[in-house]
């Protein structure tokens, strides 16, 4: 194991470590409630909404928190009179402090039943989500050890010059996604086509200029409808499952002003089949759509001057096309 | 290549200016550059008031323009200030620009010197201020944003998307910030750059200050920044008494930074008008930095600690910070107080700990936000964008 391999691991064990004694201590009420919640109160007030992860069981667990009143009203004072005083008016209302911080803790628990019922029923719907996933698709993990060290990715070089001419004079900025490598975007660039690229992966594009790192459907999700010039789809039409593909292509359309100009570069199915294991072939549900099924994806969407041009080793194929 | 930075005050005040102004004296040093800096003569953000003389004046190859105040922040603003925060999605843009107005630090003198210039490319930073807010409307098309900008209710201002929206471009510090405006507001497919901030380390240090604050034989952790309730500093003042009333550890903690809130100071340090000398010296002698805030858009302090050699401790709800933690291995982070007990107790009394949090942060620091591997990000940006 190299030394940075154990310093990651070393740090993986603290970090573990000090999560596991937080709740080790805080199991074992070594911490009184009335301490934590005074506490909690000032720590989370600045804290923003969208960063709290378990939004719907935070927000209970705050509301509990809040709900408990102790009857116990502190008795510090500067003055030893003082003390004394607030010490005897403490035991001489107890009672009566007691009465009313049940009956408030009481409506905290009555407020909090609901939105535990909604925390449920929330939770439950995303596990049948996951459980329709899983049937949809093989999972990102088995998907990845089913890959390892195969390319099913479309080679791009020879289309640069049909791509650049294609979108020479579009109005507006061209989105190229999802990217496995910088080459396409500097081709387009050098083309004269103001492109930029969103990459799910890091590594090999780290540094490239105007490039979001992020899964093409979050970027496509916070965007404008009628904001892009045209785009570009690779990446996702190679390994995606047909609903990744059909959803990406959608959200690209709405995103785009009428008259953009797109493009969708693929994999050939059949050099998608050869590459890869009969194992992978069997469980992987995503694979490569014929270029007739794009072209019948984009005439349906109104898209005009459809054309299709295949790489000169058949591999892949490029379809380019005008919206309305 | 020529381009101007506009910010509102030029100094070591101040995250976002700092770090602009230590952005802005890199380039200029580049051959083929033509590099100018606009800002008022005021260094306080409270007053705004003028406290630098008008003119032009020169470091190394940075010009620095800087222009008087007309109006700082006036009696109107607070009033403004909760109209605007109760509820953004509801003020009117007529109240949002006076807002902006009376936020300040408004300058006749600068906007028109900036509408006059001739740069290629004008970058503004951070986003909340007048000079941003009003100039770069008037200079759009060249008008590259540096919002500099947490999760705030200004964020979601319509004159801020309007901003946003018809600026040349965006350099964000770091990716949490620019997934943060992008959720924000529909601007993802503008121009942008995830540049972050260099670390201008001393040529010289202060140790005197040690002896003058009683730290020289004490253990200590530390906390540089604004002393406010928006940046955790109530929140971590209250952890940390708790922290000794349950604990044994022999460490104190020092906050450096000027108060805007009280603080009964018999469990901190607390240590303000420290020089920038003084403020290196201090994290080179604590055990570990902490940083509570939960609102942060970069936190140049961690990258600060880092290269001064000490690990951090940072809010785990702060996207920003967690994430540079994590990526650094060069500290830890707690959600809340029982996390931020076992961790401080871990710093301080594990060695070994520490010193490998602090090499892993220090590495992360030169491998990523180095001068040189920054400028070249910024250049390279510019040139893409002009």
């Amino acid at each position: 194991m190299s030394d940075s391999e154990s310093d990651a691991n070393y740090f993986k064990e603290v970090v573990a470590e000090i999560e596991a004694e937080a709740q080790r201590r805080s199991s074992s009420g070594e911490y009184p409630r009335a301490l934590l919640r005074s506490l909690d109160e000032e720590f989370r007030r600045w804290i923003p909404d969208a960063s709290l992860e378990n939004g719907v069981e935070d927000t209970i667990r705050s509301i509990e928190a809040a709900a408990y009143v102790d009857p116990a009203v502190p008795t510090s004072s500067k003055s030893p009179l003082g003390r004394c005083v607030k010490w005897a008016v403490r035991r001489l209302t107890y009672f009566y402090h007691r009465h009313v911080t049940q009956q408030i803790t009481a409506l905290g628990i009555h407020i909090t039943r609901p939105l535990r019922l909604l925390d449920a029923s929330l939770k439950s719907v995303n596990r049948r989500l996951s459980a329709l996933e899983d049937r949809l698709d093989v999972d990102a993990a088995a998907r990845s050890e089913l890959l390892v060290g195969i390319s099913i990715s479309s080679s791009f070089d020879e289309f640069s010059e049909v791509l650049g001419q294609h979108f020479n004079h579009v109005s507006g900025r061209v989105l190229v996604g999802d990217l496995p490598n910088a080459q396409l975007l500097k081709s387009l660039r050098n083309e004269g086509v103001d492109a930029y690229g969103v990459a799910s992966s890091d590594t090999p594009i780290q540094e490239t200029v105007d490039v979001r790192h992020e899964h093409l459907f979050d970027h496509l999700g916070d965007l404008a409808n009628q904001s892009l010039g045209g785009f570009i789809l690779c990446g996702i039409p190679d390994y995606g499952s047909v609903n990744e593909q059909l959803r990406a292509l959608r959200l690209l359309l709405l995103r785009s002003k009428p008259g953009a100009s797109v493009a969708v570069i693929v994999l050939h199915p059949e050099t998608w089949r050869k590459r890869l294991s009969p194992v992978a072939t069997d469980l992987l549900h995503g694979r490569p759509m014929h270029t007739e099924t794009w072209s019948y994806l984009l005439s349906r969407e109104g898209a005009s001057n459809i054309r299709v041009a295949e790489s000169s080793d058949s591999s892949c194929c490029l379809i380019t096309a005008s919206l309305l | 290549m020529k381009v101007d930075f506009v910010i509102p005050r030029y100094g070591p005040v101040g995250g976002a200016e700092n770090a602009v102004g230590a952005l802005a004296r890199r380039v200029a040093e580049v051959s083929g550059w033509q590099v100018s800096l606009h800002a008022t003569c005021a260094t306080s953000s409270i007053s705004w008031a003028n406290e630098e003389p008008a003119g032009v004046q020169r470091y190394g190859s940075l010009a620095v323009n800087r222009y008087l105040v007309d109006s700082g922040r006036t009696d109107v603003w607070s009033s403004l200030d909760d109209r605007v925060q109760s509820g953004t999605a509801s003020v009117d843009p007529a109240i949002q620009d006076e807002f902006f107005f009376h936020q300040g630090p408004v300058s006749s003198d600068l906007a028109n010197a900036v509408e006059a210039s001739d740069a290629d490319l004008i970058f503004f930073a951070p986003y909340l201020f007048w000079p941003t807010m009003a100039v770069a409307p008037l200079v759009a098309d060249r008008a590259v944003i540096i919002p500099a900008a947490h999760d705030e209710p200004f964020l979601r201002l319509s004159r801020v998307r309007d901003l946003l929206e018809t600026s040349r471009g965006l350099v964000y510090g770091s990716r949490s910030e620019q997934r943060l405006l992008q959720r924000t507001h529909p601007i993802g497919h503008l121009p942008s750059t995830v540049l972050g901030w260099g670390i201008e380390s001393p040529s010289i240090t202060d140790p005197e200050i040690l002896e003058a604050l009683g730290l020289a034989n004490q253990p200590y952790a530390i906390c540089v920044g604004r002393i406010e309730h928006a940046k955790g500093a109530v929140g971590l003042v209250d952890f940390w008494r708790t922290l000794k009333s349950r604990s044994v550890i022999d460490h104190q903690l020092v906050l450096v930074g000027s108060p805007s809130i009280e603080i009964d100071d018999d469990d901190v340090l607390i240590a303000s008008d420290v020089s920038d000398e003084g403020k290196w010296s201090l994290l080179e002698n604590a055990d570990f930095l902490i940083n509570p805030s939960a609102l942060e858009s970069f936190s140049l302090v961690l990258f600060e600690a880092w290269t001064a050699g000490i690990p951090v401790l940072v809010n785990a709800h702060c996207e920003t910070t967690r994430t540079h933690v994590a990526e650094a291995q060069g500290g830890l982070w707690y959600s809340d107080y029982p996390e931020f007990e076992i961790a401080v107790e871990r710093l301080a009394s594990d060695a070994r700990t520490r010193d490998l949090m602090a090499k892993n942060g220090k590495l992360y620091t030169e491998a990523t936000y180095g001068w040189d591997t920054l400028v070249r990000r910024f250049m390279d940006f510019c040139e893409h964008v002009a």
